[in-house]
């Protein structure tokens, strides 16, 4: 017996969001989420993806997609002089890892969550996912990423 | 000088941890190296034998806790700041009850880190 995850389940990661990118440079990100079965238009990826598979209490997983604008923005802003594809991987997979693990303030430590898989552009983690993810779009300086996020409790 | 080894598997992190401490505000604190899971933690603290260690938590192969729980067994003085993104209570627990002095969780503000570390160091101080 499984249960999806509740909308008030996803505060937890909206507030993950707002953290990072007001501690990142003090700029509110714009936070919409939607079940992704709700969305007319299909779930667009972007450039730099992080996957964090989710073990334990939960299965699923948690994926983190930016462009690749939007990750250099980051990189400045952590000032990262090396402006490198590796670096966009890296901020892509850590960034999905902060999310996942800042989760756990609400889920416990039974979410178990895995060390980030990353790739270049594909959708291939998106694509996999459940009927009842969520997804979380953020919108920040005038970029767009997105969180999906396709967790169940065992 | 005090000397201090950065384990994390993100690239970004330990380039950001090393920029902070060499950013002026932690003139005692010299980083000797850079690790990116608990292997080549180990390797790092046998070779070394850092005084300070910021240790992430989620890595490949030998992750933090069985990392910090190694490294107080072979040199009990060294003073380890988890530095992670998981965010509940049992971890950060857990961490200091393998032998971690501090945990900062992540993300950080760099004088988030800061003071983290001088309260590490008066921690080492009051210890010696």
């Amino acid at each position: 017996m499984s249960a999806a995850i509740s909308e008030q389940d996803l505060k937890v990661f909206v507030e993950a969001i707002g953290n990072f990118f007001d501690q990142l440079d003090g700029v509110p990100a714009e936070v919409r989420a939607a079940f992704l079965q709700d969305r007319q238009d299909p779930l667009q990826g972007h450039d730099f993806t992080g996957v964090i598979d989710v073990g334990g209490a939960f299965s699923g997983q948690i994926v983190f997609s930016a462009p690749r604008v939007m990750l250099r923005r980051v990189l400045m802003c952590l000032q990262e002089p090396r402006l490198t594809e590796e670096n966009f991987l890296d901020a892509a997979g850590e960034i999905a890892n902060i999310f996942a693990g800042n989760a756990r303030r609400h889920f416990g430590e039974r979410l178990d969550i895995s060390v980030p898989r990353i790739h270049a552009g594909g959708m291939s983690a998106l694509e996999r996912c459940s009927g009842r993810a969520f997804v979380v779009v953020i919108g920040w300086l005038g970029y767009k990423a997105c969180l999906l996020i396709d967790l169940v409790r065992l | 000088m005090t000397s201090m080894l950065v384990v994390d598997d993100s690239n970004l992190i330990r380039s950001r941890i090393a920029r902070v401490v060499a950013g002026g505000t932690l003139p005692d604190l010299q980083i000797v190296a850079l690790a990116r899971d608990g292997a080549e933690a180990m390797q790092a603290c046998r070779r070394f034998r850092p005084a300070v260690v910021t240790m992430d938590l989620t890595m490949p192969g030998m992750d933090g806790i069985a990392c910090i729980e190694a490294m107080v067994a072979a040199h009990p003085q060294v003073l380890i700041l988890v530095v992670s993104a998981l965010a509940d209570k049992a971890t950060a627990i857990n961490a200091l009850k393998k032998g971690a002095h501090g945990f900062v969780c992540k993300p950080f503000s760099d004088a988030t880190l800061v003071a983290s570390l001088k309260e590490l160091l008066a921690c080492g101080v009051a210890q010696s």
